[in-house]
């Protein structure tokens, strides 16, 4: 195992932190964005859902467990890089 | 002590699939027993004891007087089974009692309750969790206080996660008082009391090692009970069990309905005042709850706690590196330790706390982030 010094500390930060603030905008659309055009989304129905009603109802949580997912994969995927995985 | 909690941790799923035949096994005994004629308010007592003593011996068995046991459930709870912890923290008192009512009355408007706690996990997920899970302290606020230094960031610390939880109890015991005056047939102000005795005996004596897997064994209870139901209805209404995709059909059937019956503000209708017109006040309210709820889920101390019960970075790695600064205090105790070691640092940009000579070299760096995140979406 490589030393982890001062420099890899920051490229693993830049990395880790543009991995967060990507998943912050995606919290941000799915919570929000999303739910502002919610009447015009309503106009269009899914088997019988309407649109605006399904994200917010299931969508935007769907989004977010699978959010959630992608997020733990990449950070691991970060951090094998750097030489600090777990296991 | 050690090796026997180790049998258990191993033996885990063996543990919880005898406790789910046994659940299910006393849900058919008591539906025969409905049959044979035996009065609801028996069988609501049979219930209420028999899972409140299901409870109660768990937090019997796990009672402990070793700190990390207490506070942390020994930092030993795999990642999967703190995600069945988390999600019974998200189904609790206020949102099983109350959810199925608010979106009946609300509809629309009363989505934001779902979003803004499943979305504020998002933000435990990617702001709070690694970091805390990495830190294997007790507590939030020694975390603020080792990584903003002093009493201060605890104090402010302290003060945000009671008045949060304070709010969040509030509900919870009043959850409690109607469900034991409901199941035990006695006044609202008696039932309140009651319950808390059942928290306290479920609770006291095992800390976080009891309320991890008293609620690995609640999670287990409260998904089938929110499945049942709606899958039944689901069945019942359109004959397809699946009522995720299903109960548009229903939603259609209200739709006709509401214009049948002269309904202005329909129920899937996004931001509607009385006379149905979406207006930008409702619009305000649905997002300010939304993140007002996002906040204050990602501040709820027992759910970011969970974070400091899986395996911590302290034992994972420690564990198996005997060499070099691991063993030296700075690496133990962040919180007394005058210099910051540089794994600790490194989770946030380095400006932030500038390095101070000699930085302590790092055995202990490890990913805060795997069984933290993965625990969540569990």
């Amino acid at each position: 195992m490589s030393e982890f010094t001062p420099e890899k500390a920051k490229a693993h930060w830049a990395k880790t932190s543009g991995l967060m603030w990507l998943m912050l905008a995606i919290w941000f659309f799915f919570s929000f964005v999303v739910h502002m055009f919610a009447p015009s989304l309503n106009a269009i129905k899914i088997i019988g859902f309407p649109l605006g009603f399904y994200m917010a109802a299931q969508g935007s949580l769907i989004a977010f467990v699978v959010a959630i997912f992608w997020y733990a994969k990449r950070q691991d995927a970060i951090d094998e890089e750097f030489g600090v995985a777990e296991d | 002590m050690a090796a026997k909690s180790n049998s258990f941790i191993d033996n885990l799923g063996k543990i919880y699939a005898y406790y789910t035949g046994g659940f299910v096994a006393f849900t058919i005994i008591l539906a025969i027993l409905e049959q044979m004629g035996v009065p609801n308010a028996i069988i609501g007592y049979a219930f209420v004891f028999l899972t409140v003593a299901v409870y109660a011996l768990i937090g019997v068995l796990s009672r402990t007087a070793e700190v990390s046991e207490y506070y942390v459930a020994g930092r030993v709870v795999p990642a999967f089974y703190n995600g069945m912890a988390t999600g019974a923290d998200w189904m609790s008192a206020a949102s099983f009692i109350g959810m199925a009512g608010t979106l009946y009355v609300m509809g629309y408007d009363g989505l934001a309750f779902v979003l803004g706690w499943t979305g504020g996990y998002v933000l435990v997920a990617i702001l709070l969790a690694p970091y805390l899970r990495k830190f294997g302290q007790y507590t939030v606020p020694d975390f603020l206080g080792a990584r903003f230094g002093g009493n201060m960031a605890r104090a402010v610390g302290v003060i945000v996660l009671i008045t949060a939880s304070f709010a969040y109890v509030v509900a919870q015991i009043f959850g409690v008082g109607i469900i034991a005056s409901r199941f035990l047939g006695i006044s609202f102000e008696f039932a309140v009391f009651v319950g808390l005795a059942g928290i306290l005996v479920c609770s006291m004596l095992g800390g976080m090692r009891a309320v991890t897997w008293t609620q690995v064994a609640q999670y287990i209870i409260l998904i089938t009970a929110y499945l049942i139901p709606v899958v039944w209805m689901s069945v019942k209404v359109t004959g397809v069990p699946i009522p995720e995709l299903m109960y548009g059909q229903a939603l259609e059937i209200i739709a006709t309905k509401e214009q049948e019956l002269g309904i202005l503000k329909g129920h899937a209708m996004a931001f509607a005042n009385a006379k149905g017109e979406a207006n930008f006040t409702d619009a305000m309210n649905f997002f300010t709850l939304i993140l007002c709820l996002m906040i204050g889920t990602a501040s709820l101390p027992h759910i970011l706690m969970r974070y400091f019960t899986t395996p911590s970075v302290k034992t994972a790695s420690c564990s198996w590196q005997n060499s070099g600064s691991c063993r030296t205090p700075s690496c133990w105790r962040p919180r007394k330790s005058r210099v910051c070691p540089m794994w600790f640092r490194a989770w946030w940009p380095p400006v932030v706390l500038p390095p101070r000579s000699p930085p302590p070299m790092d055995c202990c760096w490890r990913s805060p982030m795997r069984s933290a995140t993965t625990s969540i979406t569990a």
